[in-house]
């Protein structure tokens, strides 16, 4: 193999020779008429690529050697958990106060509660279940004011499937028609009791053995 | 430059004479170790308007997170909640793309800057500069004295006070990086938020913390000890500068023809001189340690404290003024100056095509909400007997710091005569809402799927409209399927 006239042992010899007496060493590669000086670089320059070098195995070190620190996968599973953690939490307070009873005799008798109750119903049911609750004749949804309850006829069965939407080893309305999770998606547990309170209050016939 | 070659001093590679040459930095000893110039103190004209200008613009950077625009900073990238409060204007991470223009219109602007006038922003407008001349360069020369004292005191040995001076000197710069610190971080978490989280405990808001410590740190290094390197070297506007400028483009130049051949004045003269009298002065004052006489050069920041050091000095020995000065290499050569050229009206003509865009993509997508279409989960069409049904839900983001009130219309009714009532939704200040919407298409008029458009209306009348599909099932198999039930 040749002997690259830049990097043999001769060049380096004869540049640091050059470089020790205060010349400054012109290499003698030449490109499109260019030609480089041999000058030390920057301490400082070079510093960053040692720091580089060390970083990288402090970094690989502390993430995932010793797990010391956690990875930006990990840190993102553990915000989601704290979601769901949230969610969860919420809805066992809003539970834990809450059943049959309460919904039929205090929830749906509380005018303010039910007047909520309609708006998140306007704003999210009526589109398939439509405002007079008649779900256009169950074209698009089951009617909810027929008196039939397909997923329990007790409040908080109601409360369930709003929370949770079509049981997901149902079919679905018409063996198709999945409604979805609201409790999980874009309703709180209390706005979901808020919704079965004012379907309550619109269909008193139905729940009146647990009024008291 | 092309003509480079005209300006270079043949001395200039002559390195046993004491000045600084085109081959080699002035601020890196021979060993690569870094060497710390101190600029002599300058006075003139250019160094007058230069500092009143860096005032101004530290007043500007210290203020702006104080001056409140429509509730908000003037200037606040709220990272926490991914917000820009820009002057009033509220962009959320849908806009995103603001972004684009706001880079590549700062790239042709400083195109146009440094085609015409050189590295000018570099020695009057950058922050960096701004900082290091006016603050922290001001700071060492109030505690170390003038650049002679300076010098010396580099060369003297450490004793005890030496250390108290320098403890001093680092001391005020750790405490104007802390300022800084502070008042940067406001940017992204407003004063209030700073003020709050100074009273209270580091861990409580440790990120910011770490902010506070690595800029302090970050700034203290930088504006203390690394200084003119970073312009020299990492800077990338430096290394543009030789694509950018060409023979007519403005900046500091040393006038060779009248400064040549440069010499002392003596009594004795017999050969012709130039006007240079080789004093140095320019050398001395240069904050990147270049020597302007060999021409224009990287590190040259455009600083013009050369300009008024010669300037000085031509006074005293009775010669005209501008020997350094700002001018084209064209008019050093020929006298005649020219502005405009085919390059500066093509910079010019793409920033304005820029601007074009920008505002044009501004005036249809960056309103005060924003609205987003999903078709509902779980759902794309029901059919029945009173026709076919698409369920729709929309997502409107109200930018504002205040409740808004939105309506939805649908555009194309008379398409498969769609059945739809107006919608109104209310959203608080800066909050997001969903709405579900229900569009039948009565079976006697339904002939297929179609593309429809809702319209988000807000309160102050700007809208925005979302292209939906409207599914269904084949209409003939449809209406056989509904009559044979």
């Amino acid at each position: 193999m040749e002997k690259d006239p830049i990097t043999s042992n001769d060049a380096i010899r004869r540049a640091d020779f050059a470089r020790e007496k205060g010349e400054i060493v012109l290499r003698e590669h030449e490109y499109d008429g260019i030609q480089e000086y041999d000058q030390k670089l920057p301490n400082w320059w070079l510093f960053t690529l040692w720091g580089a070098i060390a970083a990288f195995f402090i970094y690989y070190t502390l993430y995932y050697t010793l797990d010391l620190l956690p990875s930006s996968e990990a840190m993102m599973d553990n915000r989601v958990e704290a979601i769901e953690e949230m969610r969860k939490k919420a809805l066992e307070e809003t539970l834990a106060n809450l059943d049959n009873e309460t919904l039929v005799n205090t929830w749906s008798t509380d005018e303010a509660i039910v007047a909520q109750g309609k708006d998140i119903y306007a704003q999210h049911c009526a589109a398939c279940h439509a405002a007079d609750l008649a779900a256009y004749g169950g074209a698009a949804a089951r009617p909810l004011n027929d008196g039939t309850w397909h997923y329990g006829a007790e409040p908080m069965d109601v409360f369930k499937i709003i929370n949770d939407g079509t049981p997901a080893d149902k079919p679905g309305y018409k063996g198709s028609m999945k409604m979805e999770a609201w409790g999980k998606t874009k309703l709180s547990a209390e706005q979901v009791a808020q919704v079965t309170a004012y379907l309550i209050e619109q269909n008193p016939a139905d729940f009146s053995s647990f009024k008291k | 430059m092309r003509d480079a070659s005209l300006h270079l001093n043949p001395r200039a590679l002559d390195n046993k004479r004491n000045i600084p040459n085109l081959d080699s930095l002035s601020t890196i000893n021979n060993d690569g170790s870094k060497f710390n110039i101190h600029p002599a103190d300058v006075k003139g004209s250019f160094t007058t308007r230069r500092r009143l200008t860096a005032w101004l613009l530290i007043a500007v950077y210290v203020l702006l997170p104080w001056i409140q625009i429509n509730g908000y900073p003037a200037v606040f990238i709220d990272l926490a909640e991914r917000r820009f409060h820009l002057f009033g204007l509220t962009l959320l991470t849908q806009d995103f793309w603001v972004f684009f223009f706001f880079v590549s219109g700062l790239a042709f602007s400083l195109f146009v800057l440094a085609s015409l006038v050189g590295r000018v922003w570099c020695g009057w407008f950058c922050p960096y500069t701004v900082f290091l001349e006016h603050l922290y360069r001001r700071i060492e020369r109030f505690v170390d004295g003038d650049a002679q004292k300076r010098k010396k005191l580099d060369a003297a040995p450490m004793d005890s006070s030496k250390a108290l001076k320098r403890i001093i000197k680092w001391g005020l710069y750790i405490l104007a990086s802390f300022t800084l610190a502070h008042i940067f971080l406001a940017y992204f978490i407003s004063i209030p938020q700073v003020w709050q989280n100074m009273h209270q405990a580091p861990s409580e808001h440790i990120t910011q913390f770490l902010f506070i410590i690595a800029f302090t740190g970050i700034f203290t290094f930088c504006f203390g000890w690394f200084r003119e390197q970073f312009c020299i070297i990492l800077c990338p506007y430096g290394r543009f500068q030789s694509a950018l400028t060409d023979d007519e483009t403005v900046t500091v130049f040393y006038d060779y023809n009248r400064g040549e051949p440069r010499g002392k004045i003596r009594k004795d003269d017999t050969e012709a001189k130039g006007d240079c009298i080789d004093c140095k002065r320019c050398i001395n004052v240069c904050p990147t340690g270049i020597d302007i006489r060999n021409g224009i050069q990287l590190e040259c920041v455009a600083c013009s404290s050369c300009i008024d050091a010669c300037n000085d000095i031509m006074r005293k020995v009775k010669r005209p003024t501008g020997l350094i000065r700002y001018d084209s290499a064209a008019g050093l050569s020929t006298g005649k100056r020219k502005i405009i050229r085919p390059r500066i009206l093509l910079y010019v003509l793409f920033t304005a095509l820029g601007l074009t865009a920008l505002s044009a993509t501004f005036m249809s997508k960056a309103k005060p909400f924003y609205a987003g279409l999903t078709r509902m989960r779980q759902t794309t069409y029901s059919a029945s007997e009173e026709g076919v049904r698409n369920t729709f839900v929309i997502n409107i983001t109200n930018k504002r710091n205040r409740t808004a009130e939105f309506t939805i219309t649908l555009l194309d009714k008379e398409k498969l005569n769609l059945v739809f009532e107006d919608r109104k939704l209310s959203v608080d200040a800066i909050q997001e809402e969903a709405i579900t919407l229900s569009i039948l298409s009565p079976i006697d008029h339904y002939v297929g799927p179609a593309d429809i458009q809702f319209q988000v209306t807000a309160d102050d009348a700007t809208s925005s409209k979302l292209a939906a599909r409207f599914l269904g099932p084949n209409p003939t198999l449809y209406k056989e399927d509904i009559a044979n039930k």
